[in-house]
């Protein structure tokens, strides 16, 4: 059991390595950033947005979406997601901060899925977060996808609700982007 | 409250159908229109059976051959204007064909000739394949105490029962929610 | 004495005097013309709704509309004249009464202005008050009580009475006087932790096929799962989750007819599958039997017992926003044993409509459809109809739309009058409280 385990830990260095200081991340292309939310008995709302900025901050790198255009399909909606629940004039972005190394990378092109645990920043909060992860090499460019699933009061956001209709406060989000290093 | 009991069973009472009533003119009207010289076509002086199974008439009576077909082909009550058109439709029936007590005389010239007490028996018999009893096929009836069968062990419509059932609960909600308080 | 009269009347609940109002609506004998049920749109899916039960009490959609319904009318439906404007308590009954929120109350009016181009005749003028009934649902816990009620007025064709709604009146009609009409009336209980599934008896929209407002389509009309006078009474189980929804029935039959032998037994199924929220999938299964055919209303079929099946496939697509297309296939099969002999005879009808929203408010839609109930048969009735449709609606204030549409219909089918062959043109104004 541990020679096995020894010898997985091999196969998975030699197949993969953790970003190091010197590959600077860098987003390139159309991100796609969605939530889903979901209300009684069957209501489903998608919330979307292709706002997102990867800062490459050496130890670290941060995935910050900005809100301000995230678009549910209504307006009004919007509106009230934006301005009552999000309050995105004081609270413009969400942010997940991941330690450079929590992240395996493939080493050639490939593709590699994972676990990991960041930090994740909205309405003025911040908790932990476990998200899936998966990243692959085409040539020169990543295509990274991440979901994860958060609980809206563990920001301090109030369950919406209208006209009888409450939203459930789990909601599933789901990321895509393309980036450089 | 005893004020709402009653007005909710008075307006249930308002969906009580009114029953119809045979029309007691038709068999002269028929004699008019048809301009019958023969000797007492009338023969009971009611005439009322050629179409209903007793001179008394009344909603859901009209049941034998003949007063199914005239039904069948849109006849109401107190519409001479229809009854005389389907008379003259029998008469321009070249040659006469309309048989509806399967006796092999056709019903209008039984009627021009005389013939009344033989076009109230129903020769036709029961019959498994050609639809109905009595060979006629049978005719649809709209609403809840217009079918011929109603009283002869029909299923009703539970409609009306369950309006009222309706009110009723609602009723003792309203007696209930009082005496909460 | 007097002081405390006045107290209790003063104190007297907005719920109790809501509740009166729901024994007078379910049981007063209210006004006018209910032959067209109103707010069934199955191209909602634009705007991501996938389900019907967060707008409709019924949860395959149509009939009386939930307070969020009704908001939603206001927010996505009706052409706006204030962007991002907050509709307030516009879309509430009568535009500004807060209902308590166990009771729903909705009262529906619809007039039509047709002119008919009958094939080989001459054009004929009509306008009909379609529609004034009263709808209302009252849910206390889990439980529900769900009605409608209301009047058709007589009219005169031909040198008879004729009306709407037959099939669906709890009085005598034909008639002089005009005919109440119930479409639905049922009891109902919430079952789940979401109350995802409802559990209903009564006289109820059979489930079937795409739920449309224009119940004249064929598809409705030869499967007789209109929402006009389609229903049937029975039991029946819906569910609606996020990505699959269905409804079975067990369907004792339609007690607004006699005599017995045409009231048709059997069941009716529904399901749908959505996999994303502008696309939905599905199909429907209905079989049923009767003691006589309804030969009034399909002259080929003879007066004997019949098997009658239909087996749909659907579905409702919106590629991009401002388009809906909706498309629905049935099989038929009508089965009857006349004097020893097996008659079978199999159809088709399909549909395909789309629904273009050239603004918030304003739609333009265009349907067409095929019908053939006597494939393969060398008989007068081996033909096919074909029906084209083009219309336009206006959401234009709170509570009120006004349609326009020409209909085309090549030729005859189950359940169309035959002033419905040929051209027609309809002008139609709704409004509801």
């Amino acid at each position: 059991m541990k020679r096995s385990r020894l010898a997985f830990a091999a196969l998975l260095a030699a197949t993969t390595f953790a970003i190091t200081a010197d590959a600077k991340i860098t987003r390139t292309g159309t991100p796609q950033v969605a939530f889903h939310a979901s209300g009684p008995a069957g209501m489903r709302i998608i919330g979307q947005t292709n706002d997102l900025d990867v800062d490459d901050q050496g130890g670290k790198i941060v995935i910050k979406v900005p809100l301000r255009n995230l678009h549910t399909g209504i307006d009004l909606r919007d509106h009230h997601m934006r301005d009552k629940y999000l309050q995105v004039g004081s609270y413009p972005n969400a942010e997940l901060t991941v330690d450079r190394g929590a992240i395996h990378m493939p080493n050639g092109d490939g593709t590699v899925s994972g676990d990991a645990t960041g930090s994740m920043a909205i309405h003025g909060h911040t908790k932990n977060v476990n998200f899936h992860y998966t990243v692959a090499r085409v040539g020169g460019q990543l295509r990274v996808g991440g979901t994860t699933q958060l609980d809206i009061r563990d920001y301090g956001i109030d369950i919406p609700s209208y006209l009888g209709v409450t939203v459930k406060p789990d909601i599933d989000v789901e990321v895509q982007f393309t980036a450089s290093e | 409250m005893r004020r709402l009991f009653a007005f909710a069973f008075a307006s249930v009472s308002l969906l009580v159908t009114s029953r119809a009533r045979a029309t007691a003119e038709f068999p002269g009207q028929i004699v008019t229109d048809q301009k019958i010289t023969c000797t007492n076509p009338i023969w009971d002086g009611n005439g009322c059976t050629i179409c209903h199974t007793d001179d008394n008439g009344g909603l859901g009576t009209a049941t034998k051959p003949f007063g199914r077909y005239m039904k069948s082909q849109g006849l109401t009550p107190f519409n001479d204007q229809k009854l005389a058109a389907l008379l003259t439709a029998l008469q321009n029936e070249s040659p006469h064909a309309t048989d509806t007590n399967c006796d092999g005389t056709p019903d209008i010239d039984e009627l021009t000739s005389c013939q009344w007490p033989q076009l109230a028996v129903d020769q036709c018999g029961a019959d498994g394949g050609t639809g109905g009893d009595g060979g006629v096929p049978l005719t649809v009836f709209y609403g809840c105490s217009t079918s011929p069968a109603v009283g002869d062990g029909e299923p009703i419509l539970p409609g009306g029962a369950a309006i009222a059932i309706a009110g009723l609960l609602a009723a003792v909600t309203i007696r209930a929610k009082r005496r909460k308080r | 004495m007097t002081w405390r009269w006045r107290r209790r009347a003063g104190a007297a609940t907005f719920v109790m005097r809501a509740t009166a109002l729901v024994v007078v609506a379910c049981t007063f004998a209210c006004v006018l013309l209910a032959s067209r049920p109103a707010h069934a749109f199955p191209w909602m899916i634009r705007e991501g709704y996938t389900g019907c039960n967060t707008c409709h009490a019924d949860p395959s959609g149509a009939g009386i509309l939930t307070a969020y319904g009704r908001g939603m009318e206001e927010v996505v439906l009706r052409m706006p004249y204030k962007k991002d404007a907050d509709p307030g308590k516009l879309g509430n009954f009568a535009w500004s009464v807060d209902l308590p929120e166990q009771l729903l109350l909705q009262t529906d009016f619809r007039n039509l202005a047709l002119v008919l181009f009958p094939s080989g005749s001459s054009a004929q003028f009509q306008d009909v008050l379609m529609q004034l009934d009263q709808s209302a649902q009252l849910k206390l816990g889990r439980f529900r009580m769900n009605g409608s009620i209301g009047y058709s007025p007589p009219s005169v064709a031909n040198g008879e009475f004729t009306g709407g709604g037959l099939g669906a009146t709890l009085t005598d009609a034909p008639g002089q006087y005009g005919a109440l009409v119930a479409r639905q009336y049922w009891l109902g209980l919430d079952i789940g932790k979401d109350e995802e599934f409802l559990l209903r008896a009564g006289r109820i929209n059979v489930p079937f096929g795409v739920r449309t407002i224009e119940h004249p389509f064929l598809v409705r009309q030869v499967t007789r799962t209109d929402i006009d006078k389609g229903q049937q009474h029975g039991v029946s189980l819906a569910y609606t989750g996020e990505k699959v929804r269905g409804e079975i029935m067990a369907i004792a039959g339609n007690f607004a007819i006699s005599p017995d032998a045409f009231r048709e037994r059997g069941g009716s199924g529904f399901f749908e599958w959505m996999p994303s929220n502008k696309v939905a999938v599905g199909a429907s299964a209905l079989i049923t039997h009767a003691d006589q055919a309804r030969t009034d209303y399909d002259a080929s079929l003879a007066p004997a017992p019949i098997w009658r099946h239909a087996y749909a496939v659907h579905a409702r697509i919106s590629p991009v926003k401002p388009l809906v297309i909706l498309a629905e296939f049935d099989a038929l099969l009508n089965s009857q044993l006349v004097a020893g002999n097996a008659e079978n005879h199999a159809g088709v009808v399909a549909l395909l409509q789309a629904d273009v929203q050239v603004y918030q408010g304003i739609h333009v839609l265009a349907a067409g459809e095929v019908y053939n109930g006597h494939i393969g048969e060398t008989s007068t009735y081996d033909t096919t109809t074909a029906t084209a449709w083009l219309g336009a609606w206006w959401f234009f204030a709170p509570h009120f739309d006004f349609r326009i549409d020409g209909v085309y219909s090549s030729g005859s089918a189950p359940g169309l009058p035959p002033s419905a062959q040929g051209t027609s043109l309809l002008a139609q104004i709704h409004g509801y409280l």
